[in-house]
């Protein structure tokens, strides 16, 4: 009995405070490695520029499953970071607090931010977490490989007709096996972007409301495009590719750093990866090609957010590491330590001259541009990606048409949204009312620390 | 009751108070409360409303629920009779004499002390199709490249595959149970004229058939509540064709917040292994042989 009690309280929250009388805060983030490391510094950046606030960062795995159980256990973290994606979702589950009434008193302006990404952050109207880093998701390729095909290593393609050209040129078989393969739509992209075909044919995934659109006849089209190269490059040489390739990300046998693949579609990150992996890989970026030219330069952004989770013990003193995180000269920090874009409109020229991105350039334009894209703001967007991941494996390995798969999840997530939009319909009115009140007290900065 | 009888009540109950509290606190409680969350639309995170036999009846409706049910009986239906007559020949085989038996009865065992999540990453990698030792193998073989994890013919069969490497454990019951076996009953058969299949036949299946009982039903259990091994190898791909039962039962619960939902689907599981377990017994009954009976 003893040792259970011993062991419970253990679970207990403690720790509120440091040796020095500092307020110690505790902030979860999905990062690890080097990544990890870039967030460090700037955290121990806050603490040395602190007498009254400790932050202690902690990497967690599957934060945003983690997240939700300690918050319903009632012991969330003060902070935490994720991807915008699931910001709506955390929202409707109450999970997570509006920071409107902070934002207002303590001086974070809108306008200060790149507006693709202040938007990932709002749903419903209100604003619940502050974008911290942003990437881009780009077409980067091998300009060796390029030259070696006599092509031009400076002209990517624009059109999905020139990319095939481009990948016909490229291709290069070896004992009826790829020993060099252009590009692959599959490789990377099942795991973390089913959903990006449809965009750069023109395609939309939903109506922006209440209706999922993925029947549609240009998401048809695009997940057409995705079948069409195991018939065009042979199902037996290229179908079993996806899974070799598929847990190599973060390594030199990833395809693209290992010289095996000329082009892979990866976000502003990849010149990290480049880096640590294959230092004297020559590569380009540049938007993904599109079906027609009118569409070039469609690129998906996304924003690394900072929130601070329902039943977070000290809102107000866990806002201040936000603002401090959002700031010029930690957020280009940050940014660096990265390799990713600032979601700040203002950057010094510092910034950008010694920035360790070869491409920050042409990211930077995209995210300004008007021709940014990002996942749909469903709270049930867990439920979405799994069921379209399930139809890019299905397209691509010919177990159903396009439109058959397409439709198929259509008609099971509809019914699904539907479910979600009427249970929304009967709380939302108390969810606004307990929001307000919250956006209310932090205006008037009357939170008890 | 007397006072001395009171007291030693008193004190036995404060003896078994830890298990008492134990019991009450980590099973009866959950098992009370998860039964009337599936009774009610429940996301963890807000208040649980009843809504009767709903979950129940989407249930019925479910397409993935429908399929990862029909993948999880195909699974067990293909690993438990690999499982239980490997771990048996191998049992057999370690239990004959021959010099290093020890050595390969530690190594047989060895895997099954191995965690979980490392057997699914080693796997993952053995089956890579591009860079696995397997596809290595039958490529010295003359054999094309098999595409274990990406291909919905090869998926579920890559499965079983760390299920078969890890029957340490049933190795090491059958092994017991083999060194229980009177030598009297072999020598006997022998004078009869039988040799090592008879034997094995009349012999050692009857009086090891409890063991191969309680196998049967741990191996069915423990089957149908696959979890760890696919969710890290394939987290249910291609095309769900390794998204079993737990696994949609957790993604269910802990990824898409319906916990309610969730909780019917842990029932009808509990439901579904009774049943399996009832007929096991039932089909078995007669074919068991208790020693101790005579």
């Amino acid at each position: 009995m003893l040792l259970s009690v011993i062991i419970l309280s253990g679970c207990a929250d403690q720790k509120p405070h440091t040796v020095d009388g500092r307020l110690h805060l505790k902030y979860w983030a999905v990062w690890s490695g080097f990544e990890l490391a870039a967030m460090q510094s700037v955290v121990d950046l806050f603490n040395q520029s602190q007498d009254k606030l400790f932050v202690e960062l902690l990497s967690i795995s599957q934060l945003e499953r983690k997240l939700l159980v300690a918050t319903a256990g009632g012991n969330p973290p003060d902070i935490a970071s994720l991807a915008y994606e699931f910001l709506p979702y955390f929202a409707q589950k109450n999970a997570i607090l509006p920071l409107d009434g902070y934002v207002e008193r303590l001086g974070v302006h809108k306008d200060d931010f790149i507006p693709v990404f202040w938007e990932q952050c709002l749903y419903d109207n209100y604003l619940w977490g502050l974008p911290i880093m942003g990437s881009a998701i780009a077409l980067h390729y091998n300009k060796a490989h390029y030259r070696e095909a006599g092509l031009d290593p400076n002209k990517p393609p624009v059109t999905i007709a020139e990319l095939i050209e481009i990948e016909n040129k490229i291709n290069r078989l070896k004992d009826d096996q790829y020993e060099r393969l252009a590009f692959l739509p599959s490789v990377s992209v099942p795991e973390w972007w089913p959903y990006y075909p449809p965009w750069f044919f023109g395609g939309k995934l939903w109506n922006g409301k209440d209706k999922l659109t993925l029947n549609d006849p240009l998401c048809v089209e695009a997940y057409q495009w995705v079948a069409d190269y195991p018939t065009r490059l042979g199902p037996e040489r290229v179908q079993p590719l996806r899974a070799g390739f598929g847990n190599l990300f973060a390594s030199p046998q990833n395809p693209f750093l290992a010289g095996k693949l000329t082009m892979i579609f990866q976000g502003s990150w990849m010149a990290n990866f480049v880096d640590k992996y294959a230092p004297k890989l020559e590569f380009g970026a540049a938007p993904m090609a599109v079906k027609t030219p009118d569409l070039y330069g469609t690129v998906i952004v996304e924003a690394d957010t900072i929130f601070i989770p329902a039943g977070s013990k000290h809102p107000e003193a866990s806002f201040e590491f936000l603002r401090f995180l959002t700031s010029q000269k930690a957020n280009e920090m940050l940014c660096h330590g990265f390799r990713c874009i600032s979601p700040k409109r203002e950057r010094s020229e510092e910034f950008m001259r010694n920035h360790l991105n070869p491409n920050i350039r042409m990211f930077d334009s995209l995210v300004m541009g008007e021709k940014t894209c990002y996942a749909p703001k469903i709270s049930m967007w867990y439920e979405v990606l799994d069921e379209i991941a399930v139809v890019f494996d299905k397209v691509w390995l010919h177990q159903a048409t396009p439109y058959d798969a397409l439709t198929e999840a259509q008609n099971r997530l509809q019914v699904r949204l539907d479910q979600e939009i009427e249970t929304w319909n009967l709380v939302s009115p108390a969810r606004h009312k307990e929001w307000d009140a919250f956006i209310e007290k932090s205006r008037k900065g009357d939170q008890v620390e | 009751m007397t006072i001395a009888e009171r007291r030693d009540l008193r004190l036995g109950l404060l003896f078994i108070s830890p298990w008492i509290i134990g019991f009450l606190v980590f099973m009866a409680y959950p098992l009370a409360a998860s039964l009337y969350y599936s009774l009610c639309d429940y996301s963890v995170l807000a208040e649980p409303v009843f809504i009767g036999l709903h979950n129940y009846k989407e249930l019925l409706h479910d397409a993935v629920f429908h399929q990862t049910l029909f993948n999880t009986l195909i699974y067990s239906a293909m690993a438990l009779p690999v499982t239980m007559v490997v771990a048996l020949a191998l049992a057999l085989l370690l239990h004959a004499p021959f010099p290093g038996r020890a050595l390969f009865r530690t190594a047989f065992f060895l895997p099954s002390l191995v965690p979980l999540v490392a057997m699914a990453i080693l796997w993952k990698w053995l089956l890579n199709t591009e860079s696995g030792l397997i596809n290595y193998m039958l490529g010295l073989l003359d054999i094309p490249a098999i595409d274990w994890l990406g291909s919905t013919t090869w998926s579920k069969v890559s499965m079983v595959m760390p299920a078969v490497w890890g029957v340490g454990g049933s190795i090491v019951i059958y092994l017991a149970s083999l060194q229980e076996v009177p030598v009297h009953l072999y020598e006997a058969a022998k004078i009869d004229g039988a040799r090592f299949w008879r034997q094995f036949i009349h012999v050692t299946i009857p009086i090891i058939s409890p063991v191969i009982y309680f196998n049967l039903v741990m191996g069915i259990i423990h089957l149908l509540q696959v979890f760890v091994v696919p969710y890290i190898m394939t987290e249910g791909g291609p095309a769900r064709s390794t998204l079993f039962y737990v696994q949609y039962l957790y993604d269910t619960g802990f990824r898409y917040l319906r916990m309610g939902y969730s909780c019917s689907m842990a029932w009808i599981l509990f439901v579904i292994i009774l049943v399996l377990t009832i007929v096991a017994t039932w089909a078995t009954a007669k074919k068991i042989y208790y020693m101790a009976e005579g």
